[in-house]
């Protein structure tokens, strides 16, 4: 059967071409993208700062919970956004091991046109290697070395923003090296770090031995990580490593579209390409082949093909995954240095993938067609009177099953982590549509149809009465454009519109007139508020710094919230947060906070983890009410800062201004401490913007090559879908139709199929849109549901036009042969 | 009477660069109005090309075809469709009818592709000359092959075509079937005066016919007015003997 299956691949090469271009662009997608992400594993991770230490010694940055007893105890480990400081007393304790010793700090630092954002001492330079651009090392405390590239030159006074305030400094020299950073004398390192050790770096000495372990020795119990080799990396300063664990979790969104599509277009286009040759099976059959021959051959030819497309698939895909990671870099969603390259296993396991939906798409098909009796095969023809089949209504039933839950979920979840949601619940419903399909598409097509067939001519009727009766092609050629359309509108109605009423809550939170924010700074530092305060105009000056908190969740990892570090009695008239039992004036000291209702009242004493990883046990002084903004969201008070960040700066200082204050002093203040003023609805725009702009760039990131996979899956099923039609098309002519009636039949089918596709997408839009909306309903004072119209009207004339090709094409090829050439094609 | 179709020194050669086939061969041929013929022959002797030569659904090599007094000669493949529309009906052994419309929908469609609006009445009264008047709803998958055949023959009728072209209208079907269908047809030159023209390799059905054409190798051997089964089984049996190459 193998030898017989391989002479019918190469007999029906013409039809095979579709079903062998679905699957090695479906591979290609899937391994391009299972490629990408992993790359990002077990990626070289080179030690930049402390190439010459043997040894680092650096503060804890993860929080350990245990839970469980016996044979259920488990551990679960959170990494922190920061680390600890390592404890003084231990840092000198340190400087008596026999080894070369220095201690590195690592306070806020920046400053306009030199790269960096920390200050280090100057010995730490000698940790990795450099050269001198210009100038030499700082002489004093005034004194300051830049890394390259900058346009500054020794001699030049600039100022240094730091935790302490601004802070001018002569530039002494300038040096180039991996890591950016502003070396200044130990001793200023250590006043501008607040005495906060960053890291202790130990180089053995020639001729002695286990430093590691004398190390530990010293460090005991102490919540302090020693590093060594490659680990080192671990306590470097590395912005990039912030950007790949997003990039991470985006492309596995990217993945997961991938499969889902491929799988989706792949398991589609074989059962329609086996279901479309039912006649030949049938004449298979008369010939004497048992059902299980005509099922073997169909296996054996989806073997073959599936082979064949599976091996281009994974040809094609190291470059497409190199020029996508190149995309994602341009657009600054991995760092610069990543990069995708050839890994055995993620090709093979999407060659495997490809392959097996590839053979089971074929088998379902098979089983069926095999079974109908030889002589009803040959009569059954175009007209579908059994498109539903049991697997399609199993599929979809389970697939619109599975959607509920997630739903039900999105409704009651009453958080914007909701966002994640909405891809699984996408692809659920898009199954599910895909799969009832034909149950839907007599009465969207009498709907799409009904006001126009008065006007149609022949050409319109038939088009209409071709897309109803052959219910399996016109499914199959709808899938496409609903999975096109669906994708794109769907999840953007979704993640949009959760986004959206969250930028709104936050909008009519804010009072306060003007906002101050750093201007390409670390943050705002104390003095800068004192001074912000002291301002002729300004009634309150409030500081916020944002950072993170860990929450306890029982028999689970903790969570990651966000947190805010605000002056409790001064929130009053620059920030009305929904309050539902306390008081956040009471916010003060350091051992209070305000958290979001569910698990806690007023008075009760919560264990949290801070961004440091430090424990800290906190009394809830005030409830918040359950709106989009609260969720997930603690608030500190501005005291605890101090002990817990390497970065004690503000990120965002809220103005009252008395009335008829004048602009300009103010600004000239912000300016000098590294910070802008802006109008609050100025600020709130741009930030939107921003976010806007990443949020776009990340969804194309998604979905961008998948609905690229999806279009041209568009034009593969309606060429293979309108070659399979010639004895129809040959009929036509016989009976008096001319070429151009027959191809504008053929273009009102394909719009036809088209616009059922689009009004299906339509209805999973706005499934996902009433979610929505009911989620967000009573957790925010303004709702918006923002469905994308332009973007659904562009996607759906793109589709239309590809539509449109994809058969007016293959038809117009068919038709130039003559008619009775046609008909003959028919046996 | 004039002569519906007439074809005048046809020759229609096929092939590429390695072999040409001469399928016709300086046929001169004419069909009187109201006449039903028979073309008979054996297998590649080249009576489905001169049908379809006939019907201007193929261009001879050379020579020239004329369909009700007009030539086709330098027709263009849209005026052709336009001619064969208005002029000519077909009927093939595969039904050839639109596996998406009922039986009044096919019947009605080459009216509707003229631009016209064809009342129900009409459509059912063709039908009803073929005896599926109560069949006007069904699709042919839900038809047997004899009733799919004489949907088709409603269909080429329609329009009222000065030819019908039948190639094999019976090779798909049983005797009893074939039976309806020939007397149908028959019935149509008889009451009607349609001209019909016809292909077929069966003597008895060649016997519905009133003058039978027999080609061999591409060029007319021979003609029999009046046939019986038996006489046109005789006269092939015969040519086959002779005509036949080794």
């Amino acid at each position: 059967m193998i030898a017989l299956a391989w002479h019918t691949v190469r007999a029906r090469k013409a039809s095979l071409i579709g079903t062998f271009i679905a699957l090695s662009l479906g591979v290609t997608l899937l391994a391009a993208m299972a490629l990408t992400l992993a790359s990002t594993i077990g990626r070289d991770r080179p030690v930049r700062w402390f190439t010459a230490a043997d040894v680092v010694v650096a503060g804890a940055d993860s929080v350990t919970v245990h839970f469980g007893s016996g044979e259920d105890a488990e551990t679960e480990s959170v990494r922190t956004v920061e680390a600890r400081a390592v404890p003084a007393t231990l840092a000198a304790q340190l400087s008596d091991v026999d080894a070369s010793v220095l201690v590195d700090y690592a306070g806020p630092a920046s400053a306009a046109g030199a790269p960096g954002s920390t200050a280090h001492p100057w010995s730490s330079a000698a940790l990795h290697p450099y050269s001198w651009v210009a100038g030499g090392p700082p002489s004093g405390p005034d004194s300051v070395v830049l890394t390259a590239p900058t346009a500054h030159r020794p001699g030049d006074r600039i100022t240094l923003q730091t935790a302490g305030g601004p802070r001018a400094v002569t530039v002494s020299g300038v040096l180039s090296a991996t890591i950016p950073a502003f070396y200044v004398t130990d001793q200023t390192a250590s006043e501008l770090a607040g005495g906060r050790v960053d890291a202790v770096a130990l180089t053995a000495r020639p001729g002695t031995a286990d430093l590691a372990d004398r190390v530990r020795a010293v460090v005991g119990g102490e919540p302090v990580r020693v590093l060594t080799g490659s680990h080192r990396h671990d306590a470097e300063p590395a912005p990039d490593d912030d950007q790949l664990v997003g990039a991470i979790a985006l492309l596995g969104s990217t993945a997961g579209v991938a499969g889902f599509v491929s799988v989706f277009v792949v398991a589609g286009t074989f059962g329609y390409a086996v279901a479309a040759r039912r006649r030949e099976f049938g004449l298979l059959r008369t010939a004497g082949a048992t059902p299980r021959q005509v099922r073997r051959l169909v296996l054996g030819e989806a073997l073959v093909v599936g082979v064949l497309a599976g091996l281009t698939g994974g040809a094609l895909a190291t470059p497409v995954a190199k020029a996508f990671v190149g995309w994602l870099t341009r657009h600054d969603i991995t760092p610069d240095n990543f990069t995708a390259h050839f890994i055995f296993w993620p090709v093979a396991a999407a060659f495997g993938a490809g392959l097996l939906v590839a053979v089971c798409g074929a088998w379902l098909a098979a089983r069926r067609a095999s079974r109908v009796r030889p002589v009803e095969a040959l009569r059954e023809a175009a007209v579908d009177r059994r498109a539903m089949t049991a697997g399609r209504w199993l599929v979809g039933l389970l697939a619109l099953a599975g959607s509920v839950p997630l739903l039900l979920l999105i409704t009651h979840a009453r958080s914007t982590d909701v966002v994640v949601l909405f891809l699984p619940i996408t692809m659920l419903l898009l199954t599910a549509f895909g799969m009832l399909s034909p149950i839907l598409i007599p009465p969207l097509a009498w709907l799409l149809t009904a006001p126009l067939a008065p006007l149609a001519g022949p050409t319109g009727l038939l088009a209409r009465y071709s897309a109803l009766t052959a219910v399996r092609r016109t499914a199959a050629t709808a899938a496409p454009v609903l999975v096109t359309i669906g994708f794109a509108t769907a999840t953007l109605t979704g993640i949009n519109s959760v986004l959206h009423t969250e930028q709104a809550a936050a909008r009519a939170r804010v009072v306060a007139p003007a906002i101050v924010t750093p201007d390409g700074s670390a943050g705002l530092a104390d003095s800068t508020v004192t001074a912000l305060r002291g301002a002729p105009g300004v009634a309150a000056a409030v500081p916020a710094t944002d950072t993170t908190v860990y929450m306890p969740q029982g028999g689970d990892a903790p969570e990651n919230w966000v947190a805010r570090y605000v002056a409790g009695p001064d929130l009053a008239g620059v920030l009305a947060l929904p309050v539902a039992a306390g008081s956040l004036a009471d916010l003060t000291g350091t051992d209070t906070v305000a958290l979001p209702p569910g698990r806690w009242h007023v008075g009760d004493r919560v264990r949290l983890w801070l961004a440091d990883s430090t424990e800290a046990n906190l009394r809830v002084v005030a409830v918040l009410a359950r709106q989009i903004d609260t969720e997930q969201t603690a608030l500190l008070p501005a005291a605890l800062r101090a002990a817990h960040s390497a970065h004690p700066v503000a990120s965002t200082v809220y103005l009252r201004l008395k009335p008829g204050a004048p602009v300009a002093p103010i600004a000239a203040v912000a300016a000098a401490g590294g910070g802008k003023i802006t109008p609050t609805t100025d600020f709130l725009s741009a930030e939107n913007e921003k976010e806007a702009r990443l949020n776009r760039n990340g969804l194309i990131a998604v979905l961008g090559m998948a609905l690229l996979y999806t279009t041209i899956a568009i034009a593969n099923t309606l060429v293979m879908a309108t070659r399979d039609r010639a004895p129809e098309l040959a009929a036509l002519r016989l009976t008096g139709a001319t070429r151009r009636q027959i191809l504008r039949s053929i273009g009102a089918e394909a719009a036809l199929v088209t616009g059922i596709g689009i009004l299906l997408a339509g209805i999973v839009t706005l499934t996902v849109a009433f979610a929505v909306r009911h989620a967000l309903t009573h957790v925010a004072p303004v709702v918006h549901v923002d469905i994308p119209w332009s973007l659904g009207a562009a996607a759906s004339l793109i589709c239309l036009a590809v539509a449109l090709l994809g058969s007016l094409l293959p038809a117009t090829a068919l038709l130039r042969r003559r008619p009775v050439e046609l008909a003959a094609t028919h046996e | 009477m004039g002569q519906a179709v007439a074809l005048h020194v046809v020759t229609k050669v096929y092939g590429g660069r390695a072999a040409t086939v001469r399928a016709l061969d300086g046929v001169t041929v004419g069909f009187e109005q109201g006449t039903f013929t028979a073309v008979m022959g054996p297998s590649g002797s080249g009576k489905s090309t001169l049908l379809q030569c006939a019907a201007g659904l193929d261009k001879p090599t050379s020579g020239e075809v004329f369909l009700a007094g007009q030539s086709l000669r330098g027709l263009s493949e849209t005026k052709l469709t336009l001619l064969r529309r208005g002029r000519v009906g077909f009927v093939f052994q595969s039904f050839n009818l639109l596996p998406s419309l009922t039986a009044e929908l096919n019947v009605a469609l080459p009216l509707r592709l003229a631009g016209q609006r064809p009342s129900k009445r009409d459509v059912r009264a063709v039908l009803g000359a073929v005896g599926l008047a109560d069949r006007a709803r069904h699709r042919p998958a839900e038809m047997s092959g004899g009733q799919q055949q004489r949907v088709a023959i409603a269909r080429a009728l329609v329009t009222k075509p000065e030819v019908l072209f039948a190639d094999e209208p019976t090779g798909a079907l049983d005797s009893a079937t074939s039976r309806e269908v020939l007397t149908l047809i028959r019935d149509l030159v008889d009451h009607s005066g349609q001209t019909v023209i016809m292909v077929t390799h069966d003597p008895v059905t060649a016997a519905y016919a009133d003058r039978v054409v027999f080609l061999a190798d591409g060029q007319i051997a021979d003609e029999l007015r009046g046939p019986t089964a038996q006489s046109v089984a005789a006269r092939m049996t015969g040519f086959e003997l002779t005509g036949a190459r080794p």
